[in-house]
């Protein structure tokens, strides 16, 4: 497992605040310490290969088949997809609805946002570790994509999450697609050879 | 033959230079795939950017920008492609040259690295000065005439682009910021302070792109041409962005987009250009457009001095003096002394706070000289600035902490100081030019200070002609005549020198006041007439305590002298009885009520209960506290807020306060007799578990003395309606994060009018718009200040 690093100048961006605020650096450095004992980091990925490309369809190995131009475009040339999911976890969550329960609205926004800010570090290093495993073998690995963004609609988040493993990891869904915990992230990338 | 700065900014006075227009679109369409990086395509297919260049040097740009925008390391990290950047780099610039065949100027393209640098983003300063000298270098190596910074929207990075750029390259730099439709970057810099901070660090031409179109860009460019004297720019957008089946597109045509070019002209814009959604069409029909049209004059009837923090900009005129803060100098001063030495910043902020709020403009910051305290200037500047957002002072004798004050500090600051030896100036000089300060030259030679003032203005001569010489501006040279304790006898020199520097030099110049009165009783009397005493002698800037309340009534009365009518009535209004009444003096303690106020505005819970229980003690009517109180600092935060001076957990933590507050009160009138501001029922709507931005905005409605039923998040329309009817709610807020959620806010609002509820609708959330909103019927709020204001005006109708 990656050793994450919560970089707190970003849980303060996240929190819509340009940078640390003197006056509130302590009650932050404390709320921060709890929320980051708080993490379980997870994550699972798993390459595909591409079998065919159909206007907005992309068919995977296995009859996987996702439904976006977007992703279609940012597979292009590739021979292969990496499905990936990562949570880290609902004890996060737990912890923002305990503050929240005590009037304590700072500190659950500090502790939700470190919740972001690690669930988008952990996705970051899930796929940099991809890109360094297909560089040593001499593939490039395109951005990712996550459902919501452009075309790729939100209901592919339940085939994502059982390609990729997140649903093992125990990342569920509401009947609106959104992911619980809500700490997790879900996303597709193309592996190109160069 | 290379384009020398000075040959640039004439040939901008006598025509419109113009740029070429959008890269990443046109490579998109010659087969770049969404995502990749378009400064790859250098490499993996260049004839496809060099016909792009062509396409703009066909259609009259004078100036092709290489298709560099994201070719830092950092930036092409990510797809593998860092070890190529260089390579990427000197390639852009062949193909560049290559399809500007002789005709036009090559400006080698730096933009953003994605990332703010400290304190506002991740980046250490260190490594994102670095990635921009690297590419820099390698630009310039590669032989482009010009260097463009473009796109920043942090002060900070774009300061730390052009400086590299400056130590990379010698010819012309043009840098451009971005502007938000409020006419302030998204980290809230003005137009104008970006101008004086950018061309101090070394730029030739400054000015706007991208983000909006050319009608917003027009007072832009205005403010940005009343600013500096230096050649302006613009590259507006193809009009406003639209979002269409999930796309930004751009939908101006040529023709708009060439009508809107003389106006920029005419507002002051001598380069113009086009960025997103601009084609070579659009860079044609501009050519036609500035046919004959000749840049504005710009003269300006005053010569004038400028600092800056990241919003704020300092002008000094010559009128009266500008007040720089003292109180940040452990001399003498054995708590901050202590505080610095572990490395707490703590009461210098509240230093910092307490200068600005007295009327300080510039704050004055000294860590003392220790080995190893080049970290503590660091972090000194950076919480002064967090507090204050003035340009700051740096102030020391050591190479090592002057640099790493300039090198923090956002925007233009001041070195301070310099002295007049040869040895001091080699060293400390091209620290001021590099970090683009001005800088305060200091009547100190290398066998101390003159005794004459004869011989003091010698080595004034000497000081001028040596910055001068470093590239340093007539305006940013401030000279300190060196203010010893009267007791020593030497005061009239110091004013002596004073006046003659004013005279003679043409700088500005500054003077630490308080030295007067060292060594003698009634420092105060002796520091405000010493102040008074420099002002009529041309001192520009006065390094003085501003909480001392002499010297503040001496600043009224130099105004008054100075100034004309409008001075004299803003003084008569200051010692107006009304005024007299109000004004708190300094020795009197604060009352419950102005601490509660206080509490409020800086988001302290523990003492707002406490001074709410305090000033219960007198009151007559507890209710009263609140709107005389409370409401008033919920107000001023609000503001704050639209000022960009508050963000949300300042917000918040006054919300915090507030309602501590309120639990006080309520203990003591009974939560029964107090009449809340209305009855708002929350709700997260069904399928949705995102439930912290409506958290947010029910703490703040509490904070105004809302009543708040939350129901949850998840929430099935039909239990919202029961919620309303059976708390009678006066507003129903719904919130929603995603797209597939969003309806359920239209089902919402349909329910409640089946059912007959009166309540008003208010919905917000990430995905939701005012467009939406108004669709279904229900008001709209962007954040939680939006939504207290949206409130009550629901409330009152």
């Amino acid at each position: 497992m990656f050793e994450l690093e919560v970089r707190p100048a970003l849980v303060w961006k996240y929190m819509r605040m340009p940078g640390p605020a003197a006056e509130l650096q302590s009650e932050f450095d404390a709320v921060y310490r709890r929320a980051r004992a708080a993490l379980e980091p997870k994550y699972s990925y798993k390459r595909l290969g591409i079998n065919a490309a159909r206007g907005r369809e992309l068919e995977l190995e296995g009859g996987v088949v996702f439904r976006s131009g977007d992703l279609v475009k940012l597979a292009a040339g590739a021979a292969a997809v990496v499905a990936m999911a990562v949570t880290v976890g609902d004890r996060i969550d737990r912890l923002v609805g305990e503050f929240d329960g005590r009037g304590e609205t700072f500190a659950m926004l500090a502790a939700d946002a470190v919740g972001s800010v690690a669930a988008e570090e952990l996705v970051s290093r899930v796929h940099g570790s991809i890109r360094a495993e297909a560089a040593r073998a001499g593939a490039v690995v395109t951005r990712r994509l996550s459902p919501g963004y452009g075309d790729f609609d939100l209901a592919a988040q339940k085939l994502l999450l059982a390609v990729s493993g997140g649903a093992e990891l125990g990342i569920g869904l509401t009947e609106n697609y959104m992911m619980v915990p809500r700490k997790s992230v879900t996303a597709v990338a193309a592996v190109r050879v160069k | 033959m290379r384009l020398r700065r000075e040959q640039f900014k004439t040939l901008a006075r006598e025509r419109v230079i113009l740029l070429d227009g959008a890269m990443g679109t046109l490579l998109q369409e010659k087969g770049l795939p969404p995502g990749e990086p378009p400064d790859g395509f250098n490499v993996y297919n260049p004839d496809a950017v060099r016909a792009a260049h062509a396409a703009y040097a066909a259609a009259g740009a004078d100036i092709i920008l290489t298709n560099t925008f994201g070719a830092t390391r950092r930036r092409l990290e990510p797809y593998g492609l860092a070890s190529r950047a260089d390579e990427i780099n000197r390639a852009a610039v062949a193909l560049a040259r290559d399809a500007a065949g002789g005709k036009g100027w090559v400006a080698g393209d730096i933009g953003p690295l994605g990332e703010y640098p400290e304190p506002l983003g991740t980046v250490p300063f260190d490594d994102a000065y670095r990635e921009f000298y690297r590419q820099a270098r390698v630009l310039a190596g590669a032989g482009v005439d010009l260097m463009v910074v473009e796109t920043m929207s942090d002060l900070r990075e774009a300061k730390a682009a052009v400086v590299a750029a400056r130590a990379a390259f010698e010819g012309p730099i043009i840098a451009f910021m971005t502007f938000d439709y409020g006419g302030r970057t998204v980290t809230g810099t003005p137009p104008d302070v970006a101008a004086v901070t950018l061309v101090a660090a070394g730029a030739d031409a400054v000015g706007a792109n991208c983000s909006v179109g050319a009608r917003e860009l027009v007072p832009v460019v205005r403010a940005v041409a009343a600013a500096v004297d230096v050649p302006v720019c613009a590259e507006p957008n193809a009009g406003l962005p639209k979002l269409v089946a999930g796309k930004t597109v751009f939908k101006q045509t040529a023709a708009q987009f060439a009508s809107w070019v003389p106006k920029l002209v005419a507002a002051g814009a001598a380069i113009v250009g086009g960025c997103c959604g601009t084609t070579p069409e659009h860079i044609r029909a501009a050519a036609e457009a500035v046919k004959g049209v000749k840049p504005v004059a710009r003269r300006r009837a005053e010569r004038r001095s400028t600092l800056a923090g990241r919003t704020r900009l300092v002008v000094v005129d010559g009128r009266t003096p500008v007040i720089v803060g003292e109180r940040i100098n452990p001399t003498g001063r054995p708590e901050l002394a202590r505080q610095l030495a572990r490395g707490s910043c703590a009461l210098l902020s509240r230093e910092a706070e307490a200068q600005a709020a007295a009327g300080a403009s510039i704050i004055d910051v000294n860590v003392g000289d220790r080995d190893g305290a080049a970290p503590t200037m660091a972090a000194a500047v950076r919480a002064v600035q967090h507090v204050a957002d003035v340009p700051v002072s740096v102030d020391s004798a050591r190479a090592e902490l002057l640099e790493a004050g300039l090198k923090a500090a956002v925007g233009k600051p001041l070195m301070n100081s310099c002295p007049a030896s040869a040895r001091a100036m080699e060293g400390l000089l091209p620290l001021a030019r590099r970090w683009g300060a001005a800088v305060v030259g200091l009547a100190l030679g290398a066998r101390g200070i003159p005794a004459t003032a004869a011989a003091r203005l010698s080595l004034v001569e000497k000081f001028v002609d040596r910055a001068l010489d470093e590239g340093i501006a007539l305006d940013d040279i401030y000279i300190d005549p060196l203010m010893l304790a009267a007791a020593g006898g030497t005061a009239a020199q110091t004013f002596e020198t004073l006046r003659e520097v004013k005279k003679n030099f043409g700088v500005r110049t500054v003077m630490g006041v308080s030295n007067v009165s060292h060594g003698l009783p009634g420092r105060e009397v002796l520091n405000a007439a010493a102040f008074l005493y420099a002002a009529g002698a041309g001192l520009d800037l006065a390094i003085v305590n501003p909480l001392d309340e002499r010297i503040r009534l001496a600043m009224r009365a130099a105004s008054v002298l100075a100034g004309g009518e409008r001075e004299v009535g803003a003084y008569a209004a200051a010692f107006s009885p009304e005024r007299a009444r109000r004004r708190k003096p300094k020795t009197r303690k604060a009352t419950a009520g102005e601490e509660l106020y206080g509490a409020v505005l800086n988001g302290r819970p523990e003492s707002a209960g406490a001074a709410a229980a305090r000033a219960l003690e007198n009151a007559k009517e507890p209710l009263a506290l609140n709107y005389n109180f409370i409401v008033p600092a919920l107000e001023e935060v609000g503001r704050r807020f639209e000022k960009k001076e508050y963000y949300l957990p300042q917000v918040i933590k006054a919300a915090e306060a507030a309602r501590a507050a309120f639990k006080v009160l309520e203990k003591a009138i009974g939560k029964k007799a107090r009449r809340p501001a209305g009855r708002v029922v929350f709700a997260t709507v069904a399928g949705d578990v995102h439930d912290i931005g409506k958290n947010i905005v029910a703490a703040v409605l509490r904070s105004h003395g809302f009543d708040v039923y939350d129901l949850g998040k998840n929430v099935p329309t039909a239990r919202v309606v029961e919620g309303a009817k059976a708390r009678k709610a006066d507003v129903v807020a719904l919130s929603a994060l995603m797209t597939t959620t969003m309806p359920e806010m239209g089902k919402v609002a349909r329910a409640l009018r089946e059912r007959g509820v009166k309540a008003r609708l208010l919905i917000g959330g990430a995905v939701v718009t005012e467009t939406y909103a108004r669709g279904i019927g229900a008001a709209y709020a962007r954040d939680a200040v939006a939504a207290a204001r949206v409130v009550k005006r629901l409330v009152r109708r």
